[in-house]
């Protein structure tokens, strides 16, 4: 099943670096976790970049795989 | 025990809790063919946008497309400075206390503008593509970084710093 990955401000509010989720479509995955996690966590997500195996999706609605890793980026502070 | 990461050809690429010595990576990439090896490193500073006193920075890395990105940043500055002798792009993750290292970048080249050019290059489309987190430990607290930025892809940050820059090219 796909599997969300959290990292920074979205880990934190999440409470989880890493979950597996049953959806089949990125817009699924993002509803349920929307649902699994505190409020504040719709906030991160609309304020963070969001890839699907390292890259962005064309859209919301990009089925998944069972092997998909989809991320939450927050806006990244490297170097 | 510690086993050290390889390089690749003649890229050098970590994303780890710990560092090799950074004159590793300078010996690494003197070839016979170097004139010029440039060092540029970013280190913990003692303040930073709403952070007073900072003690140290956590870094948090998604450590496989971090590692990507990174070899995908080199690659594409071999190909804009042809003539680069080796690059070694390394970021620490974890609790690094002020005053020490975050990232390196090794750039070697025949001559020093290339080496110049393609360092200052490495580091900027790095902090505009890698996926690294700060949380800040200050003495006001302890928080994520007020600067972050997108993460744009490495083509689209190279694409605008290589736009930017023109002139130096």
């Amino acid at each position: 099943m796909p599997q969300l990955l959290m990292f920074g401000l979205a880990r934190e509010v999440s409470g989880l670096g890493a979950d597996d989720f049953g959806s089949t479509t990125l817009e699924e995955l993002l509803t349920e976790a929307c649902r699994r996690y505190p409020p504040r966590f719709a906030d991160v997500l609309a304020a963070s970049r969001l890839w699907v195996n390292g890259d962005e999706p064309t859209s919301t609605s990009q089925r998944l795989d069972r092997t998909d890793e989809v991320a939450v980026i927050p806006p990244i502070a490297g170097g | 025990m510690f086993v050290e990461a390889e390089p690749t050809g003649d890229m050098w690429c970590l994303v780890r809790d710990s560092l090799p010595s950074v004159s590793n990576a300078m010996s690494w990439a003197t070839l016979t063919t170097t004139g010029a090896v440039v060092v540029f490193s970013g280190t913990v500073r003692d303040h930073a946008p709403g952070y007073e006193a900072v003690t140290a920075i956590t870094y948090e890395a998604y450590e496989s497309e971090a590692l990507k990105r990174l070899a995908a940043i080199a690659t594409r500055a071999r190909e804009v400075w042809i003539e680069i002798d080796r690059i070694a792009l390394w970021h620490r993750i974890g609790r690094v206390a002020l005053g020490e290292a975050s990232v390196h970048v090794v750039v070697s080249a025949p001559h020093r503008g290339q080496a110049f050019c393609a360092a200052e290059f490495c580091i900027d489309v790095l902090k505009a593509s890698v996926p690294v987190w700060k949380l800040e430990h200050a003495a006001n607290g302890t928080g994520w970084a007020e600067t972050g930025v997108e993460a744009a892809s490495v083509e689209d940050a190279a694409r605008r710093w290589l736009s930017e820059h023109e002139g130096r090219i």
